[in-house]
């Protein structure tokens, strides 16, 4: 396979991954990624050890990264984007290159061609504006990878008002997901876990931090789950129930307004601080370079096969973790390590 | 080149034919409890037979990646082969749980997998699938289900709902829809007209009769209102669990297990099929529930790793050694190396190939038989020495840190501009397993004031246990300084992982706060109590 060379759009966790795993079987690879740096939406979170490892992965972001930089096989373009892509026998595309904040040059382009095509482009976080809990409105409304952000630079939550931590917050989940007026008949299987684990966090640092979540389902299950929900169970308020609005009381806090079905009655109750667990949705330009690709999206606008999370890859275009559908990053890493062989697999059957 | 497969699982199956398919040589390994409907499975994906051997365990495994032999018994005799790497894909147990619903099995209660097994495709043939009545799932209650058997009770009481028009009900927990496709078979399922009971703060009363007739008494959590079903058929959900024949393989190949029972022991280090042992991988129902594409996922993640080795084996890494002459055999370095790379033969050698370089055997061995030899020729010991306090207008913190987690987080530090104690002095180290008693002593000798252990936290060591080790050992040492009346703040202990650049940086300035508050210390003083 040593004169073939396969192009991989993303630098995500199942990018990163995919092209590590085609690198050592001697493969060239291009990695491109639209932003300046390399990781996505898994490099960002925080670590939600207390003490113990809580397994949420957000550490294998780094040794991915570790794994592609400095990898004879890897060309890595950053702050680049795909302009245009043919196939013609080969994969012919057109790469532009932005400019860093050091050089500020002009755009560069840049042409090669491919074997292979990898959409490694994964998923975008719901923007919850759409839904009536005041997002961009009320500062300390803020979703679930603003919380994974504030946690590692900060160690603890702050509030976005005034910079001080918060003493009642609450977690409203599926935002986005599950979400039959918006066509998002999918369930984004972190959230939970991830969020419950954030919470741990917060209430492990400041116990004195009163935290509530609303939920439909709670998911989550394997190894350490139990222990995790057990202990959300006690120390947390778990209300079933998804409120329909927030509004903003005279004193700055959060007024929610939820159904419980106990007492059968509408019930408001105010909190300081609010985190949104947004959906896991397709990413506004999959469609746009599915179709480009030739490869056909599922009814969820993802591009896996609507029954696998993994497509074959018919005419040399594959895809790797979230743009399939929502995964773990454990999922993602598999999920990007299987591609990479049925990628190996077609440059054998292509000669190369 | 030759890869073991150990048992009859699809994923099994799927790993075979993508290696016989890539020009890979198998061998397939099947235990004593599987029947020729195994053997069935295999041909049926064009598997030769001849690469099957039945009625088989494996006795032991010794070497390495690339060279494993492997003795078993088959068939009656002992036979060894030359394997280079082995997946381990044996089918997990699945126990109906009548006990936790306290219904004993009856004509019309039936296990889940009755009706996934042959039963959901023949439905309307099986005389023991009522064709009149309700139906009602249990699942998920009491304890919390997966997105496996969420799939399975749907996609049965979709079947029943629309082939057979039967009354459905799906008695729950938390319903599990994490999983591909499963939050619209859930709204499938509802507009089939199957009716959902979810409880929280209440549980429903399950009642069977002498004949075995269940009574289900309910409170639906979101009207309030009481139901009472009496289903023709109740379908209990199933647990599921290791098989005994997969703790025996733990055992044999040394593999760490995880509080479930399978044989990864959740450590993030072997996420995917990896184990503790290069070269070993376990995959599909060996290590997780899932679903039939996360089986294909695996078997792929198979096939590529162990066509690679010996590839990938890692050259770079520091590599331990056993001095001949020193060593008395006490077997610690057997014990405590989480790589099974200790070879035991007329004397203990250390298999280079197996080695990860972590260093705990090196700081166990109670002879100092064992070196530790870096590629780049590092020596801690010269580091140490090196560490200079000439000129300290602030506290020297020597920190030792495990360059998988803490080394990572202190270049995350500086590169978010955190400010960093200004006599830190950061050694890096394979992992901290490998930070002997005799090296925190030598720091202290070299005038630090206070010297810091850093490890990754507990259950994500890379060598599973060597931050045990440190831990032990520091503990140990603090114990011996306040009886020499040094004080044991001087030496701390922190568990840190690589992406937490804030967090070291708080950790190493309160240290230096500490230290400063202690003033200066010195081990070599000796502080008479009077």
């Amino acid at each position: 396979m040593d004169s073939s060379n396969v192009l991989v759009i993303g630098g995500g966790i199942a990018g990163l991954t995919t092209a590590h795993e085609l690198s050592k079987l001697g493969v060239k690879v291009e990695l491109v990624e639209k932003e300046p740096f390399l990781g996505g939406h898994a490099i960002q979170f925080t670590c939600k050890a207390i003490e113990s490892c809580a397994k949420c992965g957000a550490c294998m972001a780094e040794e991915k990264l570790n794994n592609v930089i400095h990898n004879e096989n890897i060309k890595i373009l950053t702050g680049a984007n795909l302009n245009r892509i043919s196939k013609n026998d080969r994969f012919h595309y057109n790469i532009q290159l932005n400019p860093d904040d050091k050089n500020q040059s002009k755009c560069t382009g840049y042409s090669s061609s491919a074997d292979a095509v990898i959409m490694a482009t994964g998923f975008e976080p719901f923007d919850p504006v759409k839904k009536p809990y005041g997002y961009r409105v009320f500062k300390n409304v803020i979703t679930n990878l603003d919380l994974e952000r504030m946690l590692k630079t900060n160690g603890i939550a702050l509030k976005p008002s005034d910079g001080m931590p918060p003493s009642k917050i609450a977690f409203i989940q599926c935002v986005g997901s599950r979400d039959s007026k918006l066509n998002h008949l999918w369930c984004s299987k972190i959230c939970c876990a991830s969020a419950l684990r954030m919470a741990h966090v917060i209430k492990s640092r400041k116990p004195e931090t009163s935290v509530t979540f609303f939920y439909i389902d709670i998911q989550g299950s394997g190894k350490d789950f139990e222990a995790l929900y057990q202990k959300a169970k006690e120390d947390f308020q778990m209300i079933r129930a998804i409120p329909g609005d927030i509004y903003k009381t005279e004193d700055d806090w959060l007024k929610i307004n939820y159904f419980d079905n106990l007492s059968k009655a509408s019930i408001e109750e105010v909190y300081d601080m609010v985190v949104l667990s947004v959906a896991m949705i397709p990413g506004s330009k999959t469609k746009e370079l599915a179709e480009i690709l030739g490869i056909i999206p599922c009814d969820t606008g993802f591009v896996g096969s609507c029954k696998n999370n993994g497509i074959a890859g018919s005419g040399g275009v594959f895809v790797a973790g979230t743009a399939g559908g929502p995964l773990s990053i454990a999922e993602s890493i598999t999920h990007a390590v299987k591609t990479a062989w049925d990628v190996a697999k077609y440059l054998k059957t292509r000669g190369r | 080149m030759k890869t073991l497969i150990i048992g009859s699982s699809p994923c099994a199956v799927n790993s075979a034919k993508e290696l016989l398919e890539s020009g890979n040589e198998i061998l397939i390994s099947l235990n004593k409890n599987e029947d020729s409907s195994a053997i069935d499975e295999f041909k049926a994906a064009g598997i030769d037979p001849a690469f099957i051997l039945t009625d088989t365990n494996i006795l032991s495994c010794r070497g390495c990646a690339g060279d494993f032999t492997i003795l078993m018994a088959s068939g009656g005799k002992t036979v060894s082969k030359k394997i280079s790497g082995v997946i381990i894909a044996e089918e997990y147990e699945k126990k109906p749980n009548f006990a936790a619903y306290g219904l004993k099995p009856a004509p019309g209660v039936l296990p889940l997998s009755f009706l996934t097994g042959t039963g959901i495709y023949g439905i309307n043939a099986s005389k023991k699938i009522p064709h009149a009545g309700k139906i009602a799932f249990l699942t998920g209650l009491g304890y919390e289900s997966n997105p496996v058997i969420a799939e399975e009770v749907m996609l049965a009481s979709l079947k029943f709902q629309t082939d057979l028009n039967l009354q459905t009900y799906i008695l729950t927990g938390n319903l599990k829809v994490a999983g591909n496709g499963l939050e619209k078979l859930y709204r499938e399922t509802k507009t089939a007209g199957t009716v959902y009971f979810k409880f929280t703060d209440t549980s429903p009363r399950i009642l069977q009769d002498n004949e075995g007739k269940v009574t289900i008494e309910l409170v639906d959590e979101i009207t309030r209102l009481n139901f009472r079903i009496t289903p023709a058929l109740t379908v209990v959900d199933e647990i599921i669990s290791p098989s005994a024949y997969m703790k025996e393989l733990a055992a044999v190949f040394g593999l760490h297990t995880g509080a479930d029972g399978f044989l990864q022991s959740g450590n993030l280090h072997r996420t995917g099929i990896y184990t503790n042992r290069k070269g070993i991988f376990v995959a599909g129902p060996s290590r997780s529930i899932l679903n039939v594409a996360g089986n294909i996922t695996d078997s792929a993640n198979a096939a590529i790793l162990t066509s690679r080795i010996p590839d990938d084996n890692i050259k770079q890494e520091a590599k331990a050694e056993i001095k001949s002459g020193s060593c008395i055999r006490c077997l610690t370095c057997y014990r405590c190396c989480p790589y099974r790379a200790i070879d035991l033969d007329i004397r203990p050698s250390v298999m280079p190939d197996a080695c990860e370089g972590c260093g705990i055997c090196f700081a166990e061995c109670p002879r100092g038989a064992i070196s530790l030899n870096f590629p780049d020729n590092r020596n801690v010991a010269d580091a140490i020495r090196r560490v200079s306090d000439i000129g300290k207008t602030s506290p020297l913190v020597i920190a030792f840190c495990c360059g998988r987690s803490a080394g990572r987080a202190k270049e995350l530090a500086i590169c978010m501009g955190y400010r960093l104690p200004q006599n830190l002095k950061v050694i890096e180290v394979p992992c901290s397993g490998f930070v002997s008693m005799e090296y925190v002593l030598s720091a202290f000798q070299n005038n630090a004031d206070g010297v810091l252990v850093l490890t990754c936290h507990a259950g994500n060591c890379h060598s599973e246990d060597g931050n045990i080790f440190a831990r032990r050992r520091v503990e140990q040492l603090k114990e011996t300084f306040s009886q020499m009346n040094f004080e044991k703040e001087r030496l701390e202990i922190k568990t840190l992982a690589s992406n937490m650049g804030y967090e070291f940086a708080q950790i190493t300035n309160m240290f230096e706060n500490t230290l400063k508050v202690l003033g200066s210390g010195n081990l070599k003083i000796l502080k008479v109590q009077k």
